[in-house]
């Protein structure tokens, strides 16, 4: 499969960081949505249907790890890997608590990007 | 028993000072006490008497006496003082300070009358005086007499004079008016007028004195004038004796007076007597009675002695009132003769015997009332001369301080001659009416037969040692010819043989010990064969090879050739007393060695032994104090004490560690703490207690010290905000400050009991209990940060710590325990630690970022060939690196600080991590050349971020500080219980000293030329921590320009060592 063929959802509320990662993954040929909001994100997902989830934890108005949480309580979007990303230190052992699949500090090196999404799309590969 | 320290009260003698007038009252109420004289109860007889007279006259009158020439004066003198002049305060004092202003007219009057005893009479003398607050011309007619002391030379002087000074002046006044030769015959009648009008002032005082007066002419006393009062005394109208000798009209009188009216009337001296018995027949009957007298010379102006003027007072009243207290005196006289006890009254210094009972008479002194009563009991007892109880006596009589003592030995003359007495005396004080001591009351018991009883018993004691001794002797008798010996059953035993056994005289040799065979038995044979005397003492070893002493006597017997065949004698076994001997000889050194007070006393409290140190503790030798009762070194107040001990004793038990006091010979107290215990003989009698007293005086004022400093640091403690605590070494509360009553709101006990546990809070109770037990077992300090409860509920965080108090053996005596309110600090601690952890969250956003951003140029322009666009990136993306590390340091160091540096542990492979980690470095600092040399692989159980951390830590200070980055090389080293990882660089070095503070916070080392390399420092703290943290150890080993090698160890105990 390639890069091409994979949706991934980024939802940052900073939007200098939603157009960066935005930015280094359409580098790498993927096919970006990009939301600066959580708002209606189960009925957007229902009807977007995407790859891959990467959201950042602390959004405005909503706790990324609660967002995630809906996600995987949904049928239809609970196989949907989530990558959790936040600058908060120790936020990991919460993320993944939350149902979040991986975790990625604040800030991050463009290879470590890379290569965890390429490792949450290669699950769904399979 | 009469009680010993009544006071026979004389209070007649004072009398002489009672009654009215002003004189006699500025007498009675002057403070003598620092006059020469001293108190009037002291004055000699004479002269109180010359001042009973002196007051009781009317006529002006005034007295010298003794040695400072004392002034006195009556009321009828006392208005020649005038006002505002020398009235009152001249009375008492020395003539010389009193009449200064004439001291040079009158002193050689006085020393004229003091030196011949001769009266001088003076007529119409300018003496001026002082009063009416101005010198004043007074002219007097005066008389000065001597008046006789007590050794009959002249003690003082009587003055009796009277103020012409008006006459004188009027006198003059008429003279000053006259012309011609100064005299007319009016002005001599007026003279004699005024001197008519003198005399007759003269007789008028005389007549109407109150007291008797009386003058007489001639050497046959016929009576010139009498007054009321001594025709009164006598009986007699005027005009029965009036013109008549004395002795005519009084018979009775006459062996009581004439003698001394004749004396006076020849000498010129005047004499005084005082309660002196004159018969005289009043109302036809024989009166005795008594009188205070002077008798005084009348002089004519050639000096010839013309007649006698007597002034008497009466005082038979007085004499009988005086008789009335003698009786009182006589009552407790015979209470003292009904007493069964020998009792007897010494006076004075004499040691007159004034009384005794029968049963001194008979049990005592074995003497007839008539023998001894009156006399002096030395020279009734000569034998006491040199014995102990004059000196005891007298010493009673000095000090008023009664003198006991038990089973003392006298030498009493007897018919059969001197014997041998033990007595048990009294010696009590007798006090007169004013306080000084006129007596001994002698209380005596005689126990001669008591202590005789004693000592026989004792003599018998002496006499069965002996028996017994004897049965353990042995006798022996040795034939110097043949050798052979012959020797009793005893003998042989000594020897530890069978008492049947037949010894040789060489097999008894052979026993000597070798030590004593040629130095004294050998010797003392030697010696014997010409002394004839043989007396050894020596051991011998026995059969069953235990050392005895033996103790041989024996005699040489010669021929007639004086040749010696035989020596005869005992030999005795004195072991015991040899042991004994020693172990007397080593007490008694430990004893006098000793630095405590060591004395014996007997049951009855007398002192038997007395050491070294009880002289130099109480100042009294042995010599000066043995035999005398204990009592004279314990405080009066105390003797209820000793009684107390007494008891205990009697019963068997001892008194330890009694802290009390005692006085020395020096009179000063002494702190003492004293153990006593009873002494037993042989058959476990109480026959005595040893005291050991130990000076702690020095103690007694460490303590007062110690309690002084105690106090200081309690007030200081208590000034304190901060808690402060002791406990005992058991951790159990001792004390707390003040702060912690107010802090609490509990008291002592609540404290001590549970109240500490309830002031913890629950969360830190477990933690707290488990520290505070470990440093109580291990004796390390205690520090712990808590919360307590306030009395209003509310908790606050407290720093504790307890360091224990040591003595100088190192043993600890207490724990010393501060708490201190460091809420505030905390509270401030986590809003800072909040503080940077919001901080590094908000600086991460845009370093993301930014981060990302350059990434993307990167990526997109790096393949293009711009090297300086790649560069600069390259740099950017460095920078950033040390960014977020600062910032992740920063959120670490708040972490530690605060406890909540958390590790996440897990098992890896340690050289998989230090080779991402040199790739990492490597790639980022592309121009060094990092080398890495891995031991065995090997799984560690630890948080892999974290020592990921430690190692970048340790190579990008490599980098960092070794500029041209030459060579860096990483090493992994495995030991059976650790693994240890190495990075060595070749850079500027760390000196040792900078090596003690690197791991320490914000501590970064200087690079060349004092330029510092940049970041905070706090990286190998930080590093340090952690691995502090997985028990391992960090350190750094460096020469300054040599480059360094810091390392790190993680143990690998509780891992399994994995080969892969």
């Amino acid at each position: 499969m390639q890069n091409e063929q994979f949706h991934i959802l980024v939802i940052d509320d900073n939007a200098d960081i939603l157009f960066m990662i935005k930015a280094m993954l359409e580098m790498k040929g993927y096919k970006i949505t990009a939301r600066d909001n959580p708002e209606n994100i189960i009925v957007f997902m229902e009807a977007l249907k995407p790859d891959l989830i990467l959201m950042d934890m602390l959004l405005s108005g909503a706790d990324g790890r609660e967002v995630c949480k809906n996600f995987k309580v949904n049928k239809q979007l609970s196989n949907i890997p989530v990558i959790m990303i936040s600058a908060l230190p120790d936020a990991a052992g919460s993320c993944i608590e939350s149902g979040a699949d991986y975790f990625l500090g604040k800030p991050f090196e463009m290879k470590d990007l890379f290569h965890t999404v390429s490792t949450a799309l290669a699950t769904v590969n399979n | 028993m009469p009680d010993l320290n009544v006071r026979i009260s004389l209070p007649f003698e004072q009398t002489f000072l009672s009654g009215s007038g002003e004189m006699r009252q500025l007498i009675r109420e002057k403070n003598w006490t620092d006059a020469v004289l001293g108190q009037p109860a002291q004055w000699p007889q004479s002269l109180r008497t010359a001042v009973s007279i002196l007051l009781g006259s009317k006529l002006p009158m005034f007295l010298w006496w003794g040695s400072e020439l004392t002034c006195f004066y009556n009321d009828a003198y006392r208005p020649f003082l005038g006002q505002d002049g020398k009235h009152p305060q001249i009375l008492g004092m020395p003539a010389r300070d009193a009449w200064k202003e004439i001291w040079p007219v009158i002193k050689p009057l006085i020393d004229e009358v003091l030196k011949t005893g001769e009266a001088i009479w003076r007529e119409d003398q300018l003496i001026p005086i002082f009063r009416n607050g101005t010198l004043e011309d007074v002219y007097w007619t005066f008389s000065y007499s001597a008046v006789m002391d007590e050794t009959g030379n002249p003690g003082g002087v009587l003055v009796m004079c009277t103020d012409t000074t008006a006459i004188i002046k009027r006198k003059l006044l008429i003279s000053t008016g006259e012309t011609g030769d100064g005299t007319s015959l009016g002005t001599q009648l007026d003279f004699v007028n005024t001197f008519n009008e003198s005399e007759r002032k003269f007789r008028n005082t005389v007549m109407q004195a109150p007291v008797a007066i009386a003058v007489f002419r001639g050497p046959s006393f016929i009576t010139e004038t009498a007054n009321k009062i001594f025709l009164e005394m006598v009986g007699k109208s005027e005009s029965e004796l009036i013109g008549k000798p004395l002795f005519n009209i009084l018979p009775e009188v006459r062996e009581a007076v004439e003698a001394l009216m004749k004396g006076v009337f020849e000498t010129g001296i005047i004499h005084t007597i005082s309660e002196y018995l004159v018969p005289i027949n009043r109302s036809g009957k024989i009166e005795a009675t008594f009188f205070n007298a002077s008798f005084e010379s009348l002089k004519e102006a050639d000096g010839r002695v013309s007649g006698i003027i007597i002034i008497a007072s009466e005082v038979t009243h007085l004499v009988n009132a005086k008789y009335k207290l003698a009786e009182s005196e006589r009552h407790f006289k015979h209470m003292i003769m009904q007493s069964p006890i020998p009792m007897t009254i010494l006076r004075g210094r004499e040691l007159v015997i004034e009384i005794a009972n029968i049963a001194m008479y008979k049990n005592i002194w074995r003497q007839d009332e008539s023998e001894v009563l009156g006399k002096k009991i030395l020279e009734v007892f000569p034998e006491l001369e040199g014995q102990k109880f004059p000196a005891l006596l007298l010493e009673v009589l000095d000090r008023g301080v009664p003198v006991r003592e038990n089973e003392s030995v006298a030498y009493v003359q007897r018919h059969d001659g001197l014997k041998k007495f033990y007595l048990d005396f009294e010696y009590a004080p007798l006090f007169d009416a004013v306080g000084t001591v006129s007596g001994v009351m002698v209380t005596v018991n005689d126990v001669t037969e008591k202590v005789e009883s004693r000592l026989q018993l004792e003599v018998e004691e002496g006499r069965l040692r002996l028996a017994i001794e004897s049965t353990r002797l042995a006798t022996w008798d040795l034939n110097l010819l043949s050798g052979e010996i012959i020797h009793t059953g005893r003998l042989a035993e000594i020897f530890g043989y069978p008492a049947d056994a037949v010894l040789s005289h060489q097999q008894m040799r052979r026993h000597i010990h070798p030590d004593d065979l040629h130095n004294v038995v050998e010797k003392a044979f030697s010696e014997a064969l010409t002394s004839s005397i043989y007396h050894y003492e020596a051991r011998v070893i026995r059969t069953d090879n235990s050392i005895h002493w033996i103790r041989t006597n024996g005699k040489v017997i010669y021929t007639d050739e004086q040749q010696p065949t035989r020596v005869i004698g005992t030999l005795l076994d004195i072991t015991d007393d040899k042991v004994i001997q020693e172990e007397v000889s080593r007490l008694a050194a430990i004893v006098q060695s000793s630095a405590d007070a060591i004395i014996s006393k007997k049951l009855d409290g007398t002192i038997s032994t007395w050491n070294k140190a009880a002289e130099k503790m109480f100042g009294y030798t042995a010599d000066e104090i043995i035999g005398r009762p204990i009592s004279i070194l314990i405080p009066p107040e105390r003797m209820a004490e000793e009684q107390n001990i007494l008891e205990n004793i009697g019963k068997g038990r001892g008194v330890y560690s009694l802290e009390t006091k005692r006085i020395k010979k020096s009179g000063a107290e002494v702190d003492i703490s004293v153990s006593i215990s009873p002494i037993k003989d042989n058959n476990g009698k109480i026959i005595g207690a040893s005291k050991i007293a130990r000076d702690i005086t020095r103690q007694k004022q460490i303590e007062i010290q110690i309690a002084a400093s105690e106090e200081r640091f309690r007030l200081l403690a208590n000034s304190m905000a901060q808690l402060i605590w002791t406990s005992d070494i058991n951790g159990k509360m001792t004390y707390f400050n003040q702060a912690v009553y107010e802090f609490s709101g509990l008291n002592f006990e609540q404290l001590q009991t549970e109240g500490w546990l309830y002031m913890l809070h629950p969360d830190d109770k477990e933690e707290n209990a488990k520290r505070w037990q470990y440093a109580i077992d291990t004796g390390e300090d205690f520090i712990f940060e808590h919360r307590f409860k306030k009395q209003d509920g509310t908790y606050r965080w407290q720093l504790s710590r307890a360091l224990p108090q040591k003595d100088a053996a190192g043993k600890i005596q207490i724990w010393v325990g501060t708490s201190t309110d460091i809420n505030d600090i905390k509270e401030n601690e986590q809003q800072k630690d909040f503080f940077i952890s919001m901080a590094s969250h908000e600086l991460k956003t845009p370093i993301t970022s930014i981060k990302g951003y350059v990434q993307i140029l990167m990526a997109m322009y790096s393949k293009k060939g711009d090297d300086f666009l790649r560069q600069s990136l390259e740099t950017v993306n460095k920078q950033i690196i040390t960014l977020t590390t600062l910032i992740a340091d920063l959120l670490d160091m708040s972490k530690i600080k605060s406890g909540s540096l958390q590790l996440n542990m897990e098992s890896f492979c340690l050289n998989d991590l230090v080779k991402e980690t040199v790739h990492e470095i490597q790639h980022i600092e592309p121009d060094c050349s990092i080398k890495f040399i891995p031991d065995e692989d090997v799984n560690v159980y630890a948080d892999r971020g974290r020592i990921g951390q430690v190692l970048i830590n340790f190579l990008t200070n490599a980098t960092k500080y070794s500029p041209n980055c030459h060579e860096i090389t990483v090493t992994s080293k495995l030991t059976p219980n650790e693994v240890v990882v190495a990075v060595a660089d070749s850079g500027v070095g760390i000196s040792k000293a900078d090596q003690q503070k690197i791991f320490q916070r914000f501590y970064r080392v200087a690079g060349k030329d004092e330029k510092t390399f940049p970041g905070f420092g706090i990286g190998l703290f930080i590093a340090a921590e952690i691995i502090q943290r997985h028990d391992g150890n960090i350190g750094v080993e460096s020469e300054l320009g040599k480059g360094a090698v810091f390392h790190f160890s993680l143990p690998l105990n509780n891992y399994e060592k994995t080969n892969i």
